[in-house]
């Protein structure tokens, strides 16, 4: 049996029963559909102590051929991600446990998603992907970092 | 990069800063909390491990042979894929005649020649000659023995010196010191050459430099050892001139079909991708790389399509560099 059918179980099984270390943070995590396993969509609550607080925010998660050797891809969509380290057109993420050189095989999509959920709470704006929002970390504005998040959140373009 | 993992170092190729993060045990922390109640599995197939069981030293992390052997061939460095402490050796257990032994491959050594290998493919015939001139090319035993350390089933050290002793029977080998001077302690001199194992006879066996050929023509021995890491690296040093260059006109092969999938990104553009020449390079070598790998060292033209595949590979890569198709 493929790695990816162990884990599929793995996590149905952390999220129907005793996961409390997802439950706040997961809403789903499932393949698109039961028989390709390769092409995963996942929600997420927003962390609380973040201008993300109240919002679901959604992934696609790509299984490369060789997983677990090679890192699954991970994007925010299909809506527009406001976060500094998050390319806001593509969706892309800068997170280098998801880069070959980082990425260990002992890992799994409950990691990937827990370390999204860091990154949401310690945003890194030294390595920005998203320079505005980088910018307004830098200079400290929580106001308006929170603010432009919601509006972005709330259909701003 | 953002970073999780506080032992990560940044590296070169990188596409942004790396930036340490805090809670960096989080990771680490996570596994227990997932995995408390699937102990005999296997962290990177998530199947049972009955049997092959491979321990990485020092930290005693346990995978399945060909799970963290496939791993070692991918990874750019020797951290166990759970603690992320740098492996020293591999252990392995097998059964040899009713006997359970263990094998110790020393990572590090394999590992360098890999490297070395990686970094010489895209060099010439001759200068790669040139560069491994020193490690013997038609002789594939010593490089299996470079690999392989042995230990003394009496003091537990590495066997390595001219006096080594050996047990045909249960595989057992010993410092002839150390039978000697147990001999000596229990009072019977003269049975010094018994194995304690099995009281079969040792023979002289210089694990290193003899060419014993019972030590290699141990099935178990020969499989395992030549699966250090970097199979491509043992395959290159254990060639022939002549195997030497039929590897290398097969990467030559494989090149011109990635070369000729990116020439096209690089040239006109593909899907309104345009990548500059280092993207070019870069993506070159790992895509064929990663053919060379799957081709299993031969061009198998029959078997593979080179020019899907490498356009598969290609867009994975072009994707991870952060280039976005329309
Ligand atoms: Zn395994
Ligand atoms: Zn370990
Ligand atoms: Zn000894
Ligand atoms: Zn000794
Ligand atoms: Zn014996």
């Amino acid at each position: 049996m493929s790695r990816i059918v162990k884990e599929y179980k793995k996590i149905k099984k952390v999220l129907e029963g005793h996961g409390e270390a997802f439950e706040n943070l997961i809403v789903q995590l499932a393949p698109v559909n039961e028989y390709d396993l390769l092409s995963w969509k996942a929600t997420i609550r927003g962390p609380s102590d973040t201008p993300y607080n109240g919002f679901s925010i959604g992934l696609t998660i790509k299984i490369p051929s060789d997983y677990p050797i090679s890192p699954p891809m991970v994007k925010f969509e299909p809506y527009k991600m406001p976060h500094c380290n998050v390319n806001f057109q593509t969706g892309e993420i800068c997170l280098d446990i998801l880069t070959r050189q980082h990425w260990s095989p002992a890992w799994d999509l409950l990691h990937v998603l827990k370390a999204i959920e860091q990154l949401l709470q310690e945003p890194v704006p030294e390595s920005p992907l998203n320079v505005d929002i980088a910018n307004i970390l830098k200079e400290g504005d929580r106001t308006a970092y929170t603010g432009l998040v919601r509006y972005y959140f709330c259909g701003g373009t | 990069m953002t970073s999780l993992i506080r032992s990560d170092r940044p590296k070169e190729l990188r596409l942004c800063r790396n930036t340490q993060a805090k809670k960096a045990d989080l990771v680490d922390g996570m596994l227990d909390a997932t995995m408390v109640d699937e102990l005999a599995v296997c962290p990177i197939c998530l199947d049972e491990i009955t049997d092959s069981i491979a321990t990485l030293k020092p930290c005693n992390h346990q995978f399945h042979k060909d799970c963290i052997r496939k791993w070692h061939t991918y990874a750019d460095d020797l951290k166990c894929p759970i603690c992320r402490i740098e492996s020293k050796h591999l252990e392995m257990g097998y059964k040899l005649g009713g006997y359970h032994k263990n094998i110790k491959i020393n990572l590090e050594k394999g590992f360098n020649i890999k490297i070395t290998i990686e970094q010489a493919e895209d060099h010439s015939l001759p200068e790669l000659i040139e560069q491994f001139g020193s490690i013997h090319l038609n002789n594939q035993s010593s490089l299996i023995r470079d690999a392989r350390c042995v230990f003394c089933d009496i003091c537990g050290q590495e066997c390595s010196g001219r006096d080594d002793q050996y047990c045909e029977q249960c595989d057992s080998h010993y410092h002839e010191e150390c039978l000697r001077s147990l001999a000596c302690e229990v009072g019977d001199r003269e049975s010094w050459q018994q194995c304690i194992g099995c009281r079969n006879l040792v023979i002289k066996g210089n694990t290193r430099t003899d060419a014993h050929p019972h030590l290699f023509d141990q099935r178990i021995v020969r499989e395992q050892a030549l699966e250090y890491p970097g199979n491509s690296a043992a395959r290159m040093v254990s060639a022939s001139e002549e195997e030497l260059s039929r590897l290398l006109n097969v990467k030559t092969m494989i090149q011109t079909h990635v070369r000729g999938v990116l020439n096209e990104y690089y040239q006109s553009g593909v899907d309104g991708i345009k990548i500059n020449k280092r993207h070019f390079t870069e993506v070159n070598k790992t895509v064929s790389r990663r053919l060379y790998r799957l081709s299993k060292y031969r061009y198998q033209e029959d078997l593979i399509n080179y020019d899907t595949e490498a356009k598969r590979q290609v867009h994975i890569e072009l994707c991870r560099l952060g280039y976005v198709y329309i």
